[in-house]
């Protein structure tokens, strides 16, 4: 499925449902009471991306990396500090919340946790209504229990269920009432965020399906965040790798898995335990991820990269595209010393 | 040698509506030395059966059959005294989460000569010094400034190193690590793994594992054992049990992991979800999710058998011949 739909992809025919410029994202941190600057976290920090109609594209890195707030800037929760979220031609990122609300019916959310994300006093009935309700005034009481009845079925729920309440349902039952809230008011965009890292491996091939299901038949764009390079490698068409809140590695997924270019893709991939009988070699790279307060000068990454050298520590490499058709941010890849 | 021996352990918990079962009659053998992974999902009994070997079941849990043999000795009788000396120094156990484990209001340094202190009669200085060694042993950057700080001035992967460094301290001859990396990112799980698994070699101390990842336990474990709903349901050598699965339950387990699956095709599914321990159905707890049960698996419940050399409880183990290759 993935496949077919990348091929279709024509990058210059088919206009970008989402395009984030130059998004910055800073959280101020207390104290700093004398100096002139407030000490503040740098999130997010000048992230640039298409998001093509009708793709699945991925977001991985590991805890810190800004994925999850990169998220939140799409839906809406949160404003950015600097930079612009343009969805179908409008700007979306500085509207109130009157001039958001469109786009609240057009976007949808699905969260990690299904057990924080359902209200547990709202039965199901109430959850899946809430949202038709307030986005499809134009619907009847009939109508509406009809596109519950409707979505309930289609990820795979009994709509009898309707009278019960999140409590007496399983993790893997909980998200996919989540995934029938997100469905139920025909959204064109769902940002995932670490939609199955909740649930039990025989769960999770239940709702990665389920949200596979979806798309293909509501035609949805899909924003996957997740630090499971495995599942990615199954659900996406193209994948951003972040780190330390800037993408260091974009591609589509099938190029980025056989052939990573960036020094952390690499530690990211080499990193994943395998069941394939190899002996365990662990290339060890030096230190962990710094500290999101103060970032360090130049590439995020060249404290702990092999391949780092003097312009890495100064100058901050930008994604550049690359012969082998990704778009990587490293000097060494760029001068052609990574090997 | 045999250093643990688990025969028929069953753990109860009462509740007004009768006992409830959360293990209903394992069976492990552990040798000196070997390095077992115990894989399952939530609420398979994973966790139950380490805290059951250390007799930490919390009230009004209770171990109510079997025995757990332990260098001769029966872990599920000692008495409290007996089985308190034991624990951090025969055994030792890693936990999830290295914040919760840890004791934050104690220095590191703290924390390390108050285990050893407490089962060995020796001074500061001296368990200051095997305690510098261990973090040392487990890669902490500079350790002598490591040793007066708090856990909270630590990094995730770091503070799971001082807590392999105290379970180290004691030279255990088994350690239980329950779901040691899963909290960590995943290139922090991978320099945790490689340690743990040097640091048993060398030592020559036993390891149990448990962890629902699959992957994580066949990079470390020479032998894996898959439990459902309170039960040991398939236990082999490693290979044997990943390449050719013979339990339903872990050929579905292994068949669902999207590596298993060509990108964006449906994944093989497991239908339904691992029953509540109050309501296990009769027979075979796995029959009403098999594609392959039958009369018999819904009202006999199958023992462990030996199948192409390893155990397996199925009814129809030595007829599935579907590897898992021939799954793909």
């Amino acid at each position: 499925m993935s496949k077919h739909s990348g091929k279709t992809l024509e990058k210059k025919s088919l206009q970008p449902l989402v395009r984030i410029e130059d998004l910055h994202i800073h959280f101020p941190l207390p104290g700093g009471f004398l100096s002139r600057e407030r000490p503040k976290v740098h999130a997010v920090n000048g992230v640039t991306l298409d998001i093509m109609r009708g793709e699945a594209f991925c977001v991985v890195g590991e805890s810190g990396c800004g994925k999850t707030t990169l998220g939140r800037v799409l839906a809406g929760l949160l404003k950015p500090t600097i930079g612009t979220v343009t969805y179908d031609g409008t700007r979306i990122d500085n509207l109130d919340d009157h001039g958001r609300r469109p786009f609240r019916q057009r976007i949808q959310m699905i969260f990690q946790n299904p057990y924080a994300s359902l209200n547990p006093r709202l039965t199901i009935q109430q959850t899946l209504e809430e949202p038709l309700r307030f986005h499809r005034p134009d619907l009847n009481a009939a109508e509406i229990t009809a596109q519950v009845e409707k979505v309930m079925k289609s990820v795979g729920n009994d709509p009898e269920w309707g009278s019960r309440y999140p409590h007496e349902f399983s993790g893997g039952q909980r998200q996919r009432i989540s995934i029938a809230r997100a469905l139920v008011v025909d959204p064109e965009f769902i940002i995932a965020d670490e939609p199955i890292s909740a649930l039990d491996v025989s769960i999770q091939a239940q709702v990665l399906n389920v949200m596979m299901e979806a798309r293909r038949k509501h035609k949805l764009t899909y924003l996957f965040i997740s630090h499971d390079l495995s599942v990615v490698e199954h659900f996406g068409d193209r994948v951003a790798v972040m780190y330390l809140g800037s993408v260091c590695e974009l591609a589509e997924t099938a190029k980025l898995f056989a052939n990573p270019q960036h020094p952390y893709t690499r530690l990211l991939l080499s990193s994943i335990p395998k069941m394939d009988g190899s002996s365990f070699v662990h290339v060890p790279v030096p230190g962990e991820v710094p500290s999101p307060v103060n970032l360090p000068s130049g590439c995020p990454f060249h404290e702990r990269c092999p391949l780092a050298n003097d312009r890495c520590k100064i100058e901050k490499p930008i994604l550049k595209h690359q012969k082998s058709g990704t778009t990587v941010a490293c000097h060494a890849v760029e001068e052609g010393r990574s090997n | 040698m045999t250093l643990l021996q688990i025969r028929n352990l069953e753990v109860d918990f009462p509740t007004r509506y009768g006992p409830i079962k959360v293990l209903r009659g394992i069976d492990l053998d552990i040798e000196a030395g070997e390095r077992v992974g115990i894989v399952g999902e939530s609420g398979a009994g994973k966790s139950m059966a380490a805290f059951a070997i250390m007799n930490l079941i919390s009230e009004p849990g209770h171990i109510s059959a079997g025995s757990v043999e332990f260098e001769g000795r029966d872990l599920a009788k000692i008495s409290d005294e007996e089985m308190r000396l034991l624990r951090g120094d025969r055994i030792s156990m890693i936990f999830q989460d290295p914040m919760m484990t840890l004791n934050p209001v104690l220095t590191i340094g703290d924390q390390m000569v108050e285990t050893l202190q407490a089962h060995r009669n020796i001074s500061y200085n001296e368990a200051r010094d095997l305690a510098l060694d261990k973090l040392r042993e487990v890669r902490i950057p500079s350790p002598e400034a490591r040793f007066d700080g708090y856990p909270h001035e630590l990094s995730g992967g770091l503070r799971q190193r001082v807590v392999i460094a105290i379970a180290l301290l004691s030279d255990p001859a088994l350690i239980i690590a329950d779901e040691p990396t899963t909290a960590l990112d995943v290139t922090i799980q991978a320099e945790i793994l490689a340690l743990l698994l040097e640091l048993c070699r060398e030592h020559g101390a036993a390891l149990i594992l448990i962890t629902h990842d699959l992957a994580v336990v066949s990079q470390v474990t020479e032998r894996i054992v898959v439990m459902y709903a309170g039960n040991i349901i398939e236990s082999g050598s490693t290979r044997k049990v990943t390449d050719t699965p013979s339990h339903p339950y872990t050929m579905g387990l292994i068949a669902a992991l999207p590596e298993q699956n060509a990108p964006g095709t449906p994944l093989n599914q497991i239908r339904g979800a691992m029953p509540m321990m109050n309501a296990v159905p009769p027979g075979c707890a796995f029959s009403p999710r098999c594609d392959y049960a039958d009369k018999k698996c819904s009202t006999e419940k199958p023992e462990l058998r030996e199948v192409t050399g390893r155990l397996v409880a199925c009814h129809h183990a030595s007829k599935l011949k579907r590897s898992r290759k021939a799954g793909k």
